[in-house]
């Protein structure tokens, strides 16, 4: 089996594996809500995975929150941050490279408060417009920043740092979210130092568990208030009494109401032990080398037609394949035990835009190789031979 | 079973589909879009008098080979048949019309684009 679907999913190593499994056998009970020994060991654990995850990411234990995925975080912050700080009339500038957990959940919060959205372009070759960008940033009551660090179908890695310092000097009072779902398993990100707002990102893309992600949110905007809880329930309060509740001042519980998924967050910090083990300086170097070898054999194949900048991207190389349906290119793939993604990939603005009804996606993870991608060239092969193109 | 979708039959009315165009004069259109891959048919049907057979069917569209075929395969089929039938056919049907056995649910979405852009035009009715 040659696994290329990795930035839907990624596959898990054994030590994720036997952390879950091992948390469950001896430590498993719920958190917070027991003097007994194993609710403590349990709260220990959850308390660690915690801190593990959060390090990974060069942020503090008190601005992570854990969640689902970065679709879910990134309901979080429209729910918990969007709702209370958005008025009719202003503007969220978004981007046309979104996947679209940063799109719709966007539209959805313009529905709720009146605020407009603005779309900043992407070039002909795959990149974002930086002229649209300013243009868009540049707007009267421009509120928030949403983008994508890399994109899921062009591959793009967007220049954040410059991005984000021309964002806070047009507008100081600007925030910023970061969509990191595709740069986390690759890139070494360090939150404090991006200097964004609201960062969301997919364990379970990044060698953690199914069902773990989640967000980091800038301390500051939790302590003060902006952003609040979106979730009410258990876990969560201060006191309750029957005409008033009050929400925990501890930051680390505020946002997490009922009992939480201990185990995927035990994964998900065994994942960020294995990323650390292998240095992420590695694992960017890594996926360096396997996209430009995908990008120098692919481009080289007539049949196609790659997207996407030739220089700068993360993660994946995706196709479209002559008069070749991108469904039927993947599946004469998986005939052949060579798994990788087709259809929109949730950016149907931008296959819109380039007018592609479709593409083909190869992507990588630190367990694939240069010959993952040879299996892919020779397996395109017999896509000539069954469509005879 | 992959490689097996892609029998003669198949790929020949993918890439020389039956009843593509438009019609001059129809009596209800729709347009549909697969939701997992953006494909999207849309289709032309004009009815007999009593607005109970299909008297002449055209559509418009791009999509993968199974998509195409099946599109292909099913406005041929709908053609003098009475609407309440066609609105009973289902991915059983489908199979058949494409000699297969079976077929994966995601490519199952593609299958029945089709029959679901035909169905869903003649519910407007």
């Amino acid at each position: 089996m040659v696994y290329l679907d990795s930035a839907a999913t990624s596959q898990k190593p054994q030590s994720i594996i036997d952390a879950i499994t091992n948390y469950y056998q001896t430590s498993n009970a719920n958190v917070h809500r027991g003097v007994h020994k194993l609710s403590d060991e349990s709260t220990a654990i959850w308390q660690k995975s915690r801190e593990t995850i959060a390090s990974f990411f060069g942020a503090e234990s008190l601005e992570l929150i854990l969640l689902r995925n970065t679709t879910e975080a990134i309901n979080g912050i429209a729910y918990g941050w969007g709702d209370h700080n958005l008025l009719a009339g202003d503007i969220i500038v978004t981007t046309l490279m979104e996947h679209h957990s940063n799109f719709v959940v966007w539209q959805e919060l313009a529905k709720r408060t009146g605020a407009k959205i603005e779309i900043v372009a992407v070039t002909e070759n795959g990149e974002l417009d930086l002229e649209s960008l300013s243009e868009k940033l540049s707007l009267e009551k421009v509120k928030l920043l949403a983008l994508t660090h890399v994109s899921n179908t062009l591959g793009t890695l967007n220049p954040i740092t410059k991005i984000v310092r021309q964002a806070r000097e047009l507008n100081p009072n600007i925030r910023i979210v970061l969509d990191a779902a595709q740069s986390a398993p690759h890139l070494p990100i360090n939150f404090k130092n991006l200097d964004v707002d609201f960062l969301a990102f997919s364990g379970h893309k990044m060698l953690g568990p199914m069902g773990s992600g989640g967000m980091l949110v800038r301390k500051e905007l939790l302590s003060s208030g902006e952003m609040k809880p979106w979730l009410f329930g258990g876990g969560m309060i201060d006191s309750v009494a029957v005409e008033k509740t009050t929400y925990s001042s501890d930051l680390s519980e505020r946002f997490t109401a009922g009992t939480p998924d201990v185990a995927s967050a035990v994964g998900l910090a065994a994942a960020c032990d294995y990323l650390n083990n292998l240095g992420m300086e590695n694992v960017r170097e890594h996926d360096e080398m396997l996209v430009q070898y995908a990008l120098k054999k692919l481009i080289d194949l007539p049949e196609l037609t790659v997207v996407g900048p030739r220089s700068n991207r993360v993660g994946s190389v995706a196709f479209l394949y002559n008069n070749v349906h991108a469904h039927d290119v993947a599946q004469i793939l998986d005939s052949q035990n060579i798994a990788v993604r087709s259809g929109h990939h949730c950016t149907m603005p931008l296959h819109t835009a380039f007018s592609w009804p479709a593409t083909v996606r190869a992507s990588f993870n630190v367990y694939n190789t240069t010959e993952d991608i040879d299996a892919l060239v020779l397996g395109l092969e017999k896509v000539k031979e069954v469509f005879r193109v | 079973m992959s490689e097996d979708l892609y029998q003669e039959q198949i790929i020949e009315a993918a890439y020389n589909p039956a009843n593509m165009g438009e019609l001059g004069e129809f009596d209800v259109a729709t347009r549909e879009v697969s939701n997992s891959c953006g494909d999207a048919f849309s289709v032309q049907i004009k009815l007999s008098t009593d607005k109970t057979v299909v008297e002449d069917l055209k559509w418009q569209g791009n999509g993968c080979a199974i998509g195409m075929a099946a599109m292909s395969l099913v406005s041929s089929a709908c053609l003098k048949k009475p609407t309440s039938l066609i609105l009973k056919w289902g991915e059983k049907e489908m199979l058949e019309s494409l000699s297969l056995d079976q077929i994966s649910p995601s490519r199952s979405k593609c299958m029945m684009l089709g029959l679901r852009t035909i169905q869903s035009c003649l519910k407007k009715l």
